[in-house]
Protein backbone atom coordinates (compact mmCIF):
# COMPACT_ATOMS: atom_id res chain seq x y z
CA UNK A 1 0.00 0.00 0.00
CA UNK A 2 2.76 2.38 1.04
CA UNK A 3 4.70 1.41 -2.06
CA UNK A 4 1.71 2.16 -4.28
CA UNK A 5 1.33 5.56 -2.65
CA UNK A 6 5.00 6.37 -3.17
CA UNK A 7 4.73 5.26 -6.81
CA UNK A 8 1.69 7.50 -7.27
CA UNK A 9 3.58 10.44 -5.76
CA UNK A 10 6.50 9.68 -8.03
CA UNK A 11 4.28 9.74 -11.14
CA UNK A 12 2.77 13.03 -10.00
CA UNK A 13 6.26 14.51 -9.57
CA UNK A 14 7.43 13.17 -12.93
CA UNK A 15 4.29 14.56 -14.58
CA UNK A 16 4.95 17.93 -12.98
CA UNK A 17 8.52 17.99 -14.37
CA UNK A 18 7.17 17.02 -17.82
CA UNK A 19 4.49 19.73 -17.74
CA UNK A 20 6.91 22.39 -16.49
CA UNK A 21 9.66 21.47 -18.95
CA UNK A 22 7.26 21.03 -21.87
CA UNK A 23 5.58 24.33 -20.98
CA UNK A 24 8.96 26.09 -20.95
CA UNK A 25 9.73 24.72 -24.43
CA UNK A 26 6.32 25.80 -25.76
CA UNK A 27 6.84 29.23 -24.20
CA UNK A 28 10.26 29.57 -25.84
CA UNK A 29 8.97 28.65 -29.30
CA UNK A 30 5.93 30.92 -28.92
CA UNK A 31 8.10 33.78 -27.71
CA UNK A 32 9.84 33.62 -31.07
CA UNK A 33 6.52 33.46 -32.89
CA UNK A 34 6.15 29.68 -32.90
CA UNK A 35 7.14 27.30 -35.67
CA UNK A 36 6.74 28.69 -39.18
CA UNK A 37 4.43 26.37 -41.10
CA UNK A 38 2.42 26.90 -44.23
CA UNK A 39 -1.26 27.60 -43.66
CA UNK A 40 -3.66 24.92 -44.83
CA UNK A 41 -7.01 25.45 -46.47
CA UNK A 42 -6.00 28.68 -48.22
CA UNK A 43 -7.89 29.66 -51.34
CA UNK A 44 -6.25 28.30 -54.48
CA UNK A 45 -4.99 30.69 -57.10
CA UNK A 46 -5.32 30.31 -60.85
CA UNK A 47 -2.67 28.33 -62.69
CA UNK A 48 -1.90 31.37 -64.80
CA UNK A 49 -1.04 33.61 -61.82
CA UNK A 50 2.57 34.74 -61.64
CA UNK A 51 5.02 35.28 -58.80
CA UNK A 52 5.45 38.81 -57.40
CA UNK A 53 7.53 41.22 -59.48
CA UNK A 54 10.35 41.04 -56.95
CA UNK A 55 10.72 37.32 -57.66
CA UNK A 56 11.42 37.88 -61.35
CA UNK A 57 14.54 38.86 -63.22
CA UNK A 58 14.89 39.69 -66.89
CA UNK A 59 13.08 41.77 -69.43
CA UNK A 60 9.27 41.98 -69.51
CA UNK A 61 9.49 41.48 -73.26
CA UNK A 62 11.80 38.45 -73.17
CA UNK A 63 10.56 35.79 -75.61
CA UNK A 64 11.19 32.94 -73.15
CA UNK A 65 9.76 32.71 -69.66
CA UNK A 66 11.32 30.19 -67.29
CA UNK A 67 9.38 29.22 -64.16
CA UNK A 68 11.48 27.62 -61.46
CA UNK A 69 9.69 25.86 -58.60
CA UNK A 70 12.25 25.59 -55.84
CA UNK A 71 12.69 24.80 -52.18
CA UNK A 72 15.33 26.71 -50.22
CA UNK A 73 16.20 23.60 -48.22
CA UNK A 74 16.68 21.39 -51.28
CA UNK A 75 20.36 20.72 -52.12
CA UNK A 76 19.69 20.36 -55.88
CA UNK A 77 17.94 23.75 -55.88
CA UNK A 78 21.02 25.16 -54.17
CA UNK A 79 23.19 23.69 -56.95
CA UNK A 80 20.86 25.17 -59.54
CA UNK A 81 21.07 28.56 -57.88
CA UNK A 82 24.84 28.61 -57.36
CA UNK A 83 26.21 26.59 -60.28
CA UNK A 84 23.72 27.05 -63.12
CA UNK A 85 21.68 30.23 -62.66
CA UNK A 86 24.67 32.62 -62.83
CA UNK A 87 25.58 31.29 -66.31
CA UNK A 88 21.93 31.38 -67.44
CA UNK A 89 21.80 34.95 -66.19
CA UNK A 90 24.86 36.03 -68.18
CA UNK A 91 23.90 34.26 -71.37
CA UNK A 92 20.12 34.58 -71.53
CA UNK A 93 18.67 36.87 -68.86
CA UNK A 94 21.01 39.85 -69.18
CA UNK A 95 20.75 39.63 -72.97
CA UNK A 96 16.97 40.03 -72.82
CA UNK A 97 16.17 36.54 -74.03
CA UNK A 98 14.81 35.05 -70.81
CA UNK A 99 12.60 36.19 -67.99
CA UNK A 100 13.26 33.99 -64.93
CA UNK A 101 10.57 33.57 -62.28
CA UNK A 102 11.15 31.99 -58.90
CA UNK A 103 8.17 30.11 -57.46
CA UNK A 104 8.12 29.06 -53.81
CA UNK A 105 7.78 25.31 -53.38
CA UNK A 106 8.83 24.36 -49.83
CA UNK A 107 8.54 20.59 -49.51
CA UNK A 108 6.54 19.18 -46.58
CA UNK A 109 9.39 17.13 -45.16
CA UNK A 110 11.77 20.11 -45.06
CA UNK A 111 10.82 21.56 -41.71
CA UNK A 112 12.94 24.72 -41.95
CA UNK A 113 11.97 25.53 -45.54
CA UNK A 114 8.83 27.59 -44.73
CA UNK A 115 10.95 29.84 -42.52
CA UNK A 116 13.49 30.29 -45.33
CA UNK A 117 10.78 31.13 -47.88
CA UNK A 118 9.23 33.57 -45.42
CA UNK A 119 12.61 35.26 -44.87
CA UNK A 120 13.03 35.71 -48.63
CA UNK A 121 9.43 36.92 -49.06
CA UNK A 122 9.95 39.53 -46.35
CA UNK A 123 13.14 40.65 -48.10
CA UNK A 124 11.15 40.86 -51.35
CA UNK A 125 8.94 43.49 -49.75
CA UNK A 126 12.04 45.68 -49.81
CA UNK A 127 13.03 44.58 -53.30
CA UNK A 128 15.84 42.45 -51.91
CA UNK A 129 14.49 39.04 -52.83
CA UNK A 130 17.41 38.00 -55.02
CA UNK A 131 20.05 39.12 -52.53
CA UNK A 132 18.28 37.10 -49.85
CA UNK A 133 17.80 34.20 -52.28
CA UNK A 134 21.56 34.11 -52.91
CA UNK A 135 22.38 34.44 -49.20
CA UNK A 136 19.98 31.65 -48.19
CA UNK A 137 21.26 29.24 -50.83
CA UNK A 138 24.86 30.27 -50.17
CA UNK A 139 24.43 29.54 -46.46
CA UNK A 140 22.28 26.41 -46.88
CA UNK A 141 25.08 24.13 -45.69
CA UNK A 142 25.12 25.99 -42.40
CA UNK A 143 21.48 26.84 -41.59
CA UNK A 144 20.16 23.36 -42.34
CA UNK A 145 22.22 22.27 -39.33
CA UNK A 146 20.38 24.64 -37.02
CA UNK A 147 19.98 28.22 -35.89
CA UNK A 148 18.22 29.26 -39.10
CA UNK A 149 16.38 32.16 -37.51
CA UNK A 150 19.53 33.84 -36.26
CA UNK A 151 21.40 33.18 -39.51
CA UNK A 152 18.61 34.61 -41.71
CA UNK A 153 18.57 37.69 -39.51
CA UNK A 154 22.32 38.01 -40.09
CA UNK A 155 21.84 37.73 -43.87
CA UNK A 156 19.13 40.42 -43.80
CA UNK A 157 21.38 42.73 -41.81
CA UNK A 158 24.34 42.10 -44.13
CA UNK A 159 22.24 42.83 -47.21
CA UNK A 160 21.23 46.18 -45.72
CA UNK A 161 17.55 45.45 -45.25
CA UNK A 162 15.46 47.69 -42.99
CA UNK A 163 15.44 45.33 -40.03
CA UNK A 164 12.36 46.75 -38.32
CA UNK A 165 10.18 46.23 -41.39
CA UNK A 166 11.69 42.78 -42.02
CA UNK A 167 11.14 41.68 -38.43
CA UNK A 168 7.55 42.92 -38.53
CA UNK A 169 6.96 40.91 -41.69
CA UNK A 170 8.60 37.84 -40.11
CA UNK A 171 6.26 38.18 -37.10
CA UNK A 172 3.08 38.91 -39.09
CA UNK A 173 3.90 36.09 -41.53
CA UNK A 174 1.51 37.50 -44.11
CA UNK A 175 3.46 36.13 -47.11
CA UNK A 176 2.85 32.54 -45.94
CA UNK A 177 -0.63 32.52 -47.49
CA UNK A 178 0.77 33.50 -50.87
CA UNK A 179 3.58 30.93 -50.52
CA UNK A 180 0.99 28.22 -49.80
CA UNK A 181 -0.98 29.33 -52.86
CA UNK A 182 2.14 29.11 -55.01
CA UNK A 183 2.69 25.56 -53.77
CA UNK A 184 -0.91 24.72 -54.73
CA UNK A 185 -0.37 26.24 -58.15
CA UNK A 186 2.75 24.16 -58.61
CA UNK A 187 0.95 20.99 -57.54
CA UNK A 188 -1.85 21.77 -60.00
CA UNK A 189 0.81 21.97 -62.73
CA UNK A 190 2.22 18.62 -61.73
CA UNK A 191 5.17 19.75 -59.61
CA UNK A 192 6.05 17.10 -57.05
CA UNK A 193 9.77 17.64 -56.50
CA UNK A 194 12.31 20.39 -56.74
CA UNK A 195 13.74 21.99 -58.71
CA UNK A 196 11.06 21.78 -61.39
CA UNK A 197 11.48 23.96 -64.43
CA UNK A 198 8.93 25.10 -66.99
CA UNK A 199 10.14 26.81 -70.16
CA UNK A 200 7.31 28.79 -71.75
CA UNK A 201 4.90 26.65 -69.79
CA UNK A 202 6.43 23.34 -70.89
CA UNK A 203 7.86 21.06 -68.23
CA UNK A 204 11.56 20.38 -68.76
CA UNK A 205 12.74 16.97 -67.63
CA UNK A 206 15.90 17.51 -65.63
CA UNK A 207 17.05 13.98 -64.99
CA UNK A 208 20.52 15.35 -64.59
CA UNK A 209 20.88 18.95 -63.47
CA UNK A 210 23.17 20.72 -65.91
CA UNK A 211 23.59 24.04 -67.65
CA UNK A 212 23.63 22.32 -71.05
CA UNK A 213 20.31 20.56 -70.49
CA UNK A 214 18.61 23.77 -69.40
CA UNK A 215 20.28 25.88 -72.09
CA UNK A 216 19.15 23.51 -74.83
CA UNK A 217 15.54 23.74 -73.57
CA UNK A 218 15.80 27.53 -73.64
CA UNK A 219 17.41 27.53 -77.10
CA UNK A 220 14.59 25.33 -78.39
CA UNK A 221 12.02 27.81 -77.11
CA UNK A 222 13.71 30.89 -78.61
CA UNK A 223 11.98 32.28 -81.71
CA UNK A 224 13.75 31.36 -84.97
CA UNK B 1 12.78 0.27 -7.78
CA UNK B 2 14.47 3.46 -6.64
CA UNK B 3 17.14 3.33 -9.33
CA UNK B 4 14.44 3.14 -12.00
CA UNK B 5 12.73 6.21 -10.53
CA UNK B 6 16.03 8.08 -10.63
CA UNK B 7 16.73 7.01 -14.20
CA UNK B 8 13.19 7.99 -15.25
CA UNK B 9 13.65 11.52 -13.87
CA UNK B 10 17.09 11.85 -15.47
CA UNK B 11 15.82 10.51 -18.81
CA UNK B 12 12.93 12.99 -18.75
CA UNK B 13 15.34 15.87 -18.15
CA UNK B 14 17.53 14.59 -21.01
CA UNK B 15 14.47 14.27 -23.22
CA UNK B 16 13.50 17.91 -22.57
CA UNK B 17 17.08 19.02 -23.25
CA UNK B 18 17.18 17.10 -26.54
CA UNK B 19 13.77 18.50 -27.48
CA UNK B 20 15.13 22.01 -26.95
CA UNK B 21 18.12 21.35 -29.25
CA UNK B 22 15.86 19.63 -31.82
CA UNK B 23 13.43 22.57 -31.91
CA UNK B 24 16.38 24.93 -32.38
CA UNK B 25 17.79 22.65 -35.07
CA UNK B 26 14.64 23.02 -37.16
CA UNK B 27 14.44 26.80 -36.75
CA UNK B 28 11.50 26.72 -34.34
CA UNK B 29 13.17 29.06 -31.86
CA UNK B 30 15.68 31.89 -31.75
CA UNK B 31 19.36 31.78 -30.76
CA UNK B 32 20.54 29.03 -28.42
CA UNK B 33 20.83 30.13 -24.80
CA UNK B 34 24.44 29.15 -24.37
CA UNK B 35 26.65 31.87 -22.97
CA UNK B 36 29.94 31.03 -24.66
CA UNK B 37 28.68 30.70 -28.25
CA UNK B 38 30.29 27.28 -28.41
CA UNK B 39 26.87 25.62 -28.66
CA UNK B 40 26.17 27.05 -32.11
CA UNK B 41 29.69 26.13 -33.27
CA UNK B 42 29.17 22.54 -32.17
CA UNK B 43 25.54 22.27 -33.27
CA UNK B 44 26.19 23.65 -36.75
CA UNK B 45 29.37 21.65 -37.30
CA UNK B 46 29.42 18.80 -39.79
CA UNK B 47 29.43 16.35 -36.87
CA UNK B 48 26.05 17.64 -35.62
CA UNK B 49 24.43 15.00 -37.85
CA UNK B 50 25.29 11.35 -38.27
CA UNK B 51 24.16 9.66 -41.50
CA UNK B 52 21.90 12.66 -42.02
CA UNK B 53 20.22 12.31 -38.64
CA UNK B 54 20.77 15.26 -36.27
CA UNK B 55 22.50 14.24 -33.04
CA UNK B 56 19.76 16.13 -31.15
CA UNK B 57 17.15 13.83 -32.70
CA UNK B 58 19.25 10.77 -31.82
CA UNK B 59 19.32 12.09 -28.24
CA UNK B 60 15.57 12.61 -28.30
CA UNK B 61 14.95 9.00 -29.36
CA UNK B 62 17.55 7.64 -26.93
CA UNK B 63 16.18 9.47 -23.91
CA UNK B 64 12.62 8.52 -24.87
CA UNK B 65 13.73 4.87 -24.93
CA UNK B 66 15.44 5.21 -21.54
CA UNK B 67 12.34 6.87 -20.08
CA UNK B 68 10.15 4.13 -21.52
CA UNK B 69 12.33 1.35 -20.09
CA UNK B 70 12.47 3.08 -16.68
CA UNK B 71 8.67 3.38 -16.55
CA UNK B 72 8.30 -0.21 -17.74
CA UNK B 73 10.53 -1.34 -14.89
CA UNK B 74 8.36 0.52 -12.39
CA UNK B 75 5.28 -1.54 -13.20
CA UNK B 76 4.54 -3.77 -10.17
CA UNK B 77 4.89 -7.05 -12.09
CA UNK B 78 8.35 -6.05 -13.32
CA UNK B 79 9.56 -4.44 -10.11
CA UNK B 80 11.60 -7.43 -8.90
CA UNK B 81 12.79 -8.51 -12.35
CA UNK B 82 16.24 -7.82 -13.76
CA UNK B 83 15.30 -7.35 -17.44
CA UNK B 84 14.38 -3.64 -17.27
CA UNK B 85 17.63 -2.84 -15.46
CA UNK B 86 19.58 -4.92 -17.97
CA UNK B 87 18.05 -2.85 -20.79
CA UNK B 88 18.86 0.35 -18.90
CA UNK B 89 22.46 -0.86 -18.65
CA UNK B 90 22.68 -1.73 -22.35
CA UNK B 91 21.05 1.48 -23.60
CA UNK B 92 22.87 3.85 -21.25
CA UNK B 93 26.17 1.97 -21.79
CA UNK B 94 25.85 2.46 -25.55
CA UNK B 95 24.88 6.08 -25.02
CA UNK B 96 27.93 6.66 -22.81
CA UNK B 97 30.23 5.30 -25.53
CA UNK B 98 28.50 7.49 -28.12
CA UNK B 99 28.82 10.49 -25.78
CA UNK B 100 32.54 9.82 -25.29
CA UNK B 101 32.95 9.92 -29.07
CA UNK B 102 31.04 13.24 -29.21
CA UNK B 103 33.19 14.69 -26.40
CA UNK B 104 36.32 13.64 -28.29
CA UNK B 105 35.00 15.50 -31.35
CA UNK B 106 34.26 18.61 -29.29
CA UNK B 107 37.68 18.58 -27.65
CA UNK B 108 39.98 17.70 -30.53
CA UNK B 109 38.15 18.20 -33.81
CA UNK B 110 35.59 21.00 -33.44
CA UNK B 111 37.57 22.62 -30.60
CA UNK B 112 34.48 24.11 -29.00
CA UNK B 113 32.31 23.05 -26.10
CA UNK B 114 28.56 23.08 -25.99
CA UNK B 115 27.19 23.44 -22.48
CA UNK B 116 23.94 21.67 -23.36
CA UNK B 117 25.95 18.74 -24.72
CA UNK B 118 28.01 18.60 -21.52
CA UNK B 119 24.79 18.64 -19.49
CA UNK B 120 23.53 15.73 -21.59
CA UNK B 121 26.83 13.85 -21.04
CA UNK B 122 26.46 14.27 -17.26
CA UNK B 123 22.85 13.04 -17.41
CA UNK B 124 23.68 9.95 -19.45
CA UNK B 125 26.66 9.12 -17.23
CA UNK B 126 24.40 9.45 -14.18
CA UNK B 127 21.81 7.12 -15.74
CA UNK B 128 24.55 4.57 -16.44
CA UNK B 129 25.89 4.75 -12.86
CA UNK B 130 22.32 4.45 -11.54
CA UNK B 131 21.76 1.38 -13.72
CA UNK B 132 25.03 -0.21 -12.51
CA UNK B 133 24.09 0.39 -8.87
CA UNK B 134 20.58 -0.97 -9.51
CA UNK B 135 21.97 -4.04 -11.24
CA UNK B 136 24.24 -4.83 -8.31
CA UNK B 137 21.42 -4.36 -5.79
CA UNK B 138 19.08 -6.63 -7.70
CA UNK B 139 21.91 -9.16 -7.96
CA UNK B 140 22.43 -9.13 -4.19
CA UNK B 141 18.70 -9.41 -3.51
CA UNK B 142 18.31 -12.38 -5.86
Amino acid sequence: MAQQRSLKNFYLGLGAVAVLGGGALVYMTQRDGGPVVLPTGVLPVGMDSVPPAAYQIGSDTAPVVVDEFSDFECPYCMQMSILILPDIKRRYIETGLVRWRFNDFPIDTHLTAPLAHLAAACAAEQNQFWSMHDAIYGGQGQWVRGGARGLFEGYARRIGIDMNAWQTCMSDREPLTRIAQTVQRGQARGVSGTPTIFVNGQLVRLDRLSFDRLASAIEAALPR
Amino acid sequence: MTHRMVSAVLALIGLLLSAYLTLWRYGFMGPLQCGTGGCETVQTSEWASILGIPVAVIGLVGYAALLGVSLWGLQPRWAGRREPTLWLLILSGGAVLFTLYLKYLEAFVIEAWCRWCIASAVIIAAIFVTAVVGWRRIGRAA
